[in-house]
């Protein structure tokens, strides 16, 4: 974990905002396969089963602005693969959960749905960011769940 | 309200998801799972290979 610096995390996202749009929070998130798979590929064997849910997570880095909640997809080392984007105000629903590790963020949008699990050690202040990015998008939300 | 975007392999310009094709170049975006679920359940065969080797190996 924490393989994401803070200057990177914003060099990664400048690119994508807007002019005059100030980026507020970042965060390094995950979505794991469904449960019932991971427990499947246990059943099968260990060394094959890590190995596939490597390979099945996918990796977030969101940042919160004062108008948007983008969200990069990314493989390896930052090579964005997919960018979505959320206009605050008009987010249909928000839930959003925190524990003691994980801060969860799941946006029910039925054109462009996103849920993921950000680690509190995922990047350096990662457990801050997300819960402000948490707050920012439930009220930023038009139904906060 | 909300969008979404992908980046063309080929081309490297962004194109909306919604397409199946990139917009510029008419690349048709290869499903990622098309390379995943093979791999995978290689991996499960290749192990459960191995473990029955070992075993007749060890009798």
């Amino acid at each position: 974990m924490a393989r994401i610096t803070d200057d990177k995390a914003k060099q990664t996202l400048t690119p994508h905002l807007q002019s005059g749009e100030e980026l507020k929070n970042w965060a390094f998130g995950i979505k794991q396969p469904p449960i019932l798979l991971l427990i499947l590929f246990a059943l099968f064997g260990g060394i094959p089963a890590i190995i596939a849910i490597a390979i099945l997570t996918k990796n977030y880095l969101v940042g919160l602005t004062n108008r948007r909640f983008i969200v990069l997809r990314f493989t390896g080392v930052l090579k964005i693969k997919e960018v979505s984007e959320y206009t605050l105000g008009q987010i249909p629903a928000v839930k959003t959960k925190t524990g003691s590790l994980f801060t969860k963020i799941e946006i029910q949008d039925p054109s462009h749905p996103f849920k993921a699990k950000f680690h509190r050690l995922g990047m350096k202040e990662n457990r801050t960011h997300s819960i402000a990015i948490a707050q920012g998008l439930e009220q930023g939300s038009v139904k906060a769940l | 309200m909300s969008s979404s975007r992908i980046l063309c392999p080929r081309c490297q310009q962004w194109t909306s998801t919604q397409e199946k094709t990139c917009s510029f170049c008419k690349t048709k975006f290869p499903n990622e799972l098309a390379w995943k679920i093979p791999l995978i359940i290689g991996l499960f065969l290749l192990s459960l290979i191995a473990s029955i080797v070992f075993a007749l190996l060890e009798n």
